[in-house]
């Protein structure tokens, strides 16, 4: 062993097990002048260290410290705990959101309700007797498109005409949901009503026909939605008006 | 023992005085001794041990479960026993007595190892002292004193090194002194 080795293996087992114990230590140090001195002063830090690991004072600061905590853990600790409890916290703030999210949707469905009554009301009241779009429209086509006969499928005009008609259908819609909230006024009495077709093209004249074809394709979608929203209120009347 | 000191610390969180009574039962021994063995006296470290415990209720939710508890708690005992420190070396009669201490033989300590001892901790750089009490009182490994003094562990092991030779070289001097 030389006097490095010496000074390693003095750090290592100061404190952690009696030096007079490790022969190598003793002996070299009995052997070397230099490695004496160190290794009496290690000896007596030694000694020191049993000693001073003996000699802290017992101490209870148990009820000080709880007595000043007490508050604190019952208001602060406990926001402390929601923010350490991530899925907790979120799932609450997704609860809130789909609260929000589900009275939107209410009023929502409310509105639409609203429109889809209104519309069923004003068609049963003037079923196909009121011919005036089918009517009024075919007059400024013929005079201005003599071929309609013929190439009826893709005139641009008719198609423009049945656009223009489905655009006005959502205008009408979305102001008619600003306007009526409140579906349940326009609930009809009966649950047992019949949907007029309203699209009977068969006493119209047949210059007429492409033009209704093509407004029957554009308004079919409509004619559709219109039918589920009544069919769904008509399920749902009587338990309402019950 | 890491999960019933995570157990306790979740039961704190809810608002739990009895898992708080346990904690601090648990630990104020350890945290009394580096703070005694730091900062010298019994009023001081009683000070500094109940500050140390209303840190860590207040920040338990800055502890990473992940990690043990003790280092954790350690560095905000000494962290706390540095600022006392300093606020202590500002006040200009302490400074005078610990002066007076070191430099003139007591006979109240002649003979007495373990505050010999104590007395040349005090003399020492803060950081070595710091090593020393935490490695020879706490059983820390070096590693974990690494941790806890955000130092490389070959650092530590060079402090450790020159606070025991610098402790041995006075112990040697007093013990002359004494012996004389």
């Amino acid at each position: 062993m030389n006097c490095n080795e010496f000074e390693q293996q003095l750090d290592i087992h100061i404190g952690k097990r009696p030096l007079g114990a490790i022969v190598e230590l003793a002996g070299h140090a009995s052997q070397c002048e230099q490695c004496l001195e160190i290794w009496n002063g290690a000896i007596h830090l030694e000694e020191s260290l049993s000693q001073w690991n003996r000699d802290v004072p017992e101490i209870d600061i148990v009820e000080s410290v709880i007595s000043q905590i007490k508050g604190d853990l019952h208001q602060a600790l406990p926001s402390i705990a929601a923010m350490s409890q991530p899925d907790l916290f979120f799932s609450r703030q997704a609860m809130r959101k789909n609260e929000e999210v589900t009275s939107s949707e209410k009023n929502s469905v409310l509105a639409v309700v609203a429109v889809v009554l209104m519309l069923a009301t004003g068609l049963f009241l003037f079923p196909s007797s009121n011919p005036r779009p089918i009517e009024k429209s075919p007059v400024v086509v013929m005079e201005k498109t003599s071929d309609i006969s013929e190439d009826h499928s893709t005139s641009p005009e008719i198609k423009s005409f049945a656009k223009d008609a489905g655009i006005a259908y959502f205008s009408l819609a979305q102001h008619a949901a600003d306007v009526f909230a409140d579906a349940s006024l326009f609930v009809p009495d009966s649950g047992k009503m019949q949907i007029p077709n309203l699209l009977q093209t068969k006493d119209i004249p047949l210059p007429l026909n492409g033009l209704i074809d093509a407004i029957e394709s554009d308004i079919k979608p409509i004619q559709s939605d219109l039918r589920k929203a009544i069919d769904f209120l008509l399920m749902s009347t009587p338990d309402q008006t019950s | 023992m890491t999960s019933e000191i995570v157990l306790l610390v979740q039961q704190i969180q809810t608002g739990s005085v009895e898992s708080a009574r346990a904690l601090t039962e648990r630990f104020q021994g350890e945290v009394f001794g580096v703070c005694y063995r730091m900062l010298g006296q019994r009023q001081d470290a009683e000070d500094v041990v109940q500050e140390v415990f209303l840190r860590v209720f207040k920040h338990l939710d800055k502890w990473d479960i992940k990690r043990p508890f003790k280092p954790w708690l350690f560095t905000i005992a000494v962290n706390r026993c540095r600022t006392y420190l300093e606020k202590r070396a500002k006040m200009p009669l302490f400074n005078e007595e610990i002066i007076h201490l070191a430099t003139s033989p007591c006979e109240q300590l002649q003979g007495e190892l373990g505050e010999e001892l104590q007395l040349a901790l005090e003399s020492l750089r803060e950081e070595y002292r710091t090593c020393f009490i935490l490695y020879h009182q706490q059983d820390l490994n070096c590693a974990e004193i690494g941790d806890i003094l955000d130092r490389p562990e070959g650092t530590i092991k060079t402090w450790l090194h020159r606070a025991r030779k610098e402790l041995a070289e006075w112990l040697t001097r007093r013990g002359i002194e004494t012996g004389a």
